[in-house]
């Protein structure tokens, strides 16, 4: 089909169009407009594929900057990073008379990579050239907290980036869906955008090398995806949550897991029956999920996102209400149970939801009336009366496939 | 199927509603001057009949092309008022024939967002040259009450059993059907004031009898009512609590109910069901909780899984006590 990567393809060329992290966007542009030679240099940091090299290499473009990129494949001695930043960097550039004066911009990926045997010295030099710069200096990390860039940290304006949140992410799929014709589940997109933990690029890569060059995309597709290591990290995060002894503990799992929340209270409430078997355990347990999950029905009316540290207590205390000892099973449901019966379901839910409509818009009612006041009676004629059921068939325009399913005789 | 065979095409041929009947009769005398209508009131009395029957009478041969028939059930958010009701609403009626004006009939109004009724009030406003709107809904207090100050709002009655059962004997008399008195109070007993279910009970026990009574009509009910709610209700009381949730997912994912279906029926079912009086009380409030909680909250496998869960307790603590 297409030979380029969808990462590539689908990475945004203009500032608006990059996905989340609008409070680091923000002050990155700041940072940048009010640049000018003694100021600290930038060091964005947060978890792979959350859009630092994006940012960096968009505002580059969209402010005029020539980009002077180092990353990961780069040797990191100190006598290369002179070598290629040096000259530009410290010594008064060529380029800014040639890129409209505002001249260029290095950007260093990885800084937290620079400290290995082979990179003596690495950190030193960037500290050097941060020092005497005479144009901005970007560098980028996923752990800023090393103790080796404890220099560099001082040295720089820290801008942090967070995991993109699973609606943004599923939106961006949506969209690349779209445009590459493919017709996709939602819950299938759910699960890949789960799987990448609010990571852009692996999202996008997963998207790539399931749907290239088809036209739909379904739960069974994704299901091979779950990464060996995902389900057991998602395992180890629901062993400990359930393993929690009070509620101190509880919380912090919770805390610690990286499961989406809304997920997480859904994967929860599926497990919970096992953990507790005596009703009435059970029975406050649960009385606790359903409070949590009031607190995240006003986070989504309201948006106050202050709120959530009351869901995740009452979580915390849902699962840590009793100490009847963990539920110690070797296999935890996930993904939810009700998620996969979405999935299986699928098309006789389709079936019946054009039933419904076809059935409403002749008999002047909604599809919700359709499916209770119309739907059992005309189970009992097409079941009893072959004449009335095919006039009644002909009359609705129903096809074989509905005219089978209020035939056939329900199991119970 | 009969509900549509027998459905009045006049207001004459309207058996109920008599003062509603005669109100609207006069609008039709001078159309240019009928206001915007809201009919509210419980399902099965006749409200969609009534508009399609004014809409027949106004719009005659043209009606189709000049009616727009929506469900806000179905198209319950802000688009469907923008897209479809505005564009239409708009439409010249043109100075051939004399058609008054478009008319949109808005059905299960009371399912509208907030946003989509106000965007409503306002198109309302703005069109009523060319357009006219009759709005149904159950509960007329679901609307705005800007959008009711704009209407001319009949209230219909849940139908009399009387009413219910003449309609349901002419029937029978046309279809060649015999319907016994125990049939007919059987199928009234079953379908209360709602005339769309008794004429759909009906329908359906012809398919297994010429003759129906008592017998025929249980036999209807008995197949075309689910009983999984009950199933389930049955084995959450009994302390079977995994079998009950995944009866519960069932009815959610493949029936395809809703929560707020659901959680009605459940309310049903469980007065069936012998408790004593005091434990009648508590089962409500517990239901009416978590009802309250399902509005409230952002997942509804949670709610109605953790109501399920309160049933199972229930039972545990009443047999501790007994």
């Amino acid at each position: 089909m297409s030979d380029r990567m969808w990462t590539e393809k689908y990475r945004p060329d203009t500032l608006s169009l990059i996905v989340g992290n609008e409070e680091a966007k923000s002050t990155f542009i700041a940072w940048l407009k009010r640049w000018k030679i003694g100021d600290k240099a930038a060091l964005l940091y947060g978890p792979p594929g959350t859009g630092k090299t994006t940012l960096a290499q968009v505002a580059s473009k969209e402010f005029g900057y020539r980009l002077i990129e180092m990353n990961a494949s780069d040797v990191r001695t100190k006598e290369a990073i002179m070598r290629v930043a040096g000259p530009t960097a410290i010594e008064d550039s060529l380029f800014k008379t040639l890129y409209k004066g505002t001249g260029s911009m290095l950007f260093i990926d990885e800084v937290d990579g620079i400290f290995g045997r082979e990179d003596r010295g690495g950190v030193g030099a960037v500290l050097k050239i941060i020092a005497e710069a005479k144009i901005p200096i970007v560098l980028a990390a996923n752990d800023p907290w090393n103790p080796r860039l404890r220099y560099l940290r001082q040295a720089c304006e820290t801008i942090r980036f967070y995991e993109i949140r699973p609606p943004m992410l599923i939106a961006l799929l949506k969209r690349i869906c779209r445009s590459e014709g493919i017709d996709a589940d939602k819950e299938a997109l759910q699960i890949i955008v789960e799987n990448s933990r609010g990571d852009i690029r692996s999202a996008t890569n997963d998207l790539q090398s399931l749907a290239e060059g088809r036209k739909t995309l379904k739960v069974s597709d994704v299901e091979r995806l779950s990464p060996r290591d995902r389900q057991a990290d998602v395992q180890e995060t629901l062993r400990k949550i359930f393993l929690a002894e009070n509620f101190k503990q509880a919380r912090r799992a919770l805390d610690e897991s990286d499961i989406d929340y809304e997920m997480l209270l859904q994967t929860l409430h599926d497990n919970l029956p096992f953990k507790y078997v005596d009703p009435s355990t059970l029975a406050s347990a649960y009385n606790k999920l359903s409070q949590a999950d009031v607190f995240l029905g006003r986070i989504t009316r309201t948006q106050s996102w202050s709120l959530l540290s009351y869901a995740l207590e009452l979580m915390a205390a849902g699962i840590a209400s009793a100490n009847e000892g963990g539920y110690r099973s070797a296999q935890y449901r996930f993904p939810p149970y009700k998620i996969m019966l979405l999935a299986r379901t699928k098309a006789e839910r389709e079936l019946k939801k054009n039933l419904c409509l076809r059935v409403g818009s002749k008999c002047h009612v909604s599809s919700r009336v359709a499916n209770n006041d119309f739907l059992p009676f005309m189970k009992v004629i097409f079941r009893n009366d072959a004449s009335l059921a095919s006039s009644i068939a002909s009359w609705l325009q129903l096809e074989g496939e509905m005219v089978k399913y209020l035939k056939q005789v329900e199991a119970s | 199927m009969w509900v549509e065979k027998y459905r009045p095409k006049t207001l004459d041929e309207v058996t109920n509603h008599k003062d509603t009947i005669q109100s609207l009769n006069a609008f039709l005398a001078t159309p240019k001057a009928m206001p915007h209508l809201l009919f509210a009131g419980p399902a099965g009395t006749g409200k969609t009949s009534v508009a399609l029957c004014i809409a027949q009478q106004l719009l005659e041969k043209h009606w189709r092309d000049y009616t727009l028939e929506l469900n806000a059930s179905d198209e319950r958010g802000i688009n469907m008022i923008r897209e479809r009701v505005k564009a239409f609403s708009r439409h010249a009626i043109g100075t051939l024939g004399n058609i008054p004006f478009n008319l949109i009939i808005l059905d299960e109004c009371d399912q509208m967002t907030a946003d989509a009724q106000t965007a409503l009030r306002r198109i309302m406003e703005t069109n009523s040259r060319v357009s006219r709107f009759i709005l149904i809904c159950n509960f007329s207090s679901k609307i705005i009450a800007p959008i009711q100050s704009r209407c001319v709002i009949f209230r219909f009655a849940g139908l009399k059993k009387e009413d219910i059962v003449g309609c349901l004997q002419r029937i029978s008399k046309k279809e060649a059907l015999t319907l016994k008195d125990d049939g007919a109070s059987a199928i009234v007993e079953y379908c209360g004031g709602d005339l769309r279910r008794a004429i759909n009970v009906l329908q359906a026990a012809s398919t297994l009898s010429k003759t129906v009574d008592e017998k025929v009509v249980l036999q209807v009910v008995g197949q075309a009512s689910p009983k999984e709610v009950g199933e389930m209700l049955k084995k959450a009381f009994a302390g079977n609590y995994l079998e009950a949730r995944d009866m519960l997912y069932d009815l959610m994912t493949r029936r395809g109910l809703s929560a707020t279906d659901i959680i009605r029926q459940i309310h049903r079912e469980v007065l069936k069901l012998d408790f004593p009086e005091k434990d009648r009380a508590e089962l409500s409030n517990i239901i009416g909780e978590y009802d309250f909680r399902l509005v409230e909250g952002a997942n509804e496998d949670v709610q109605l899984s953790a109501l399920l869960a309160q049933f199972a307790k229930f039972n545990a603590d009443g047999g501790k006590k007994a």
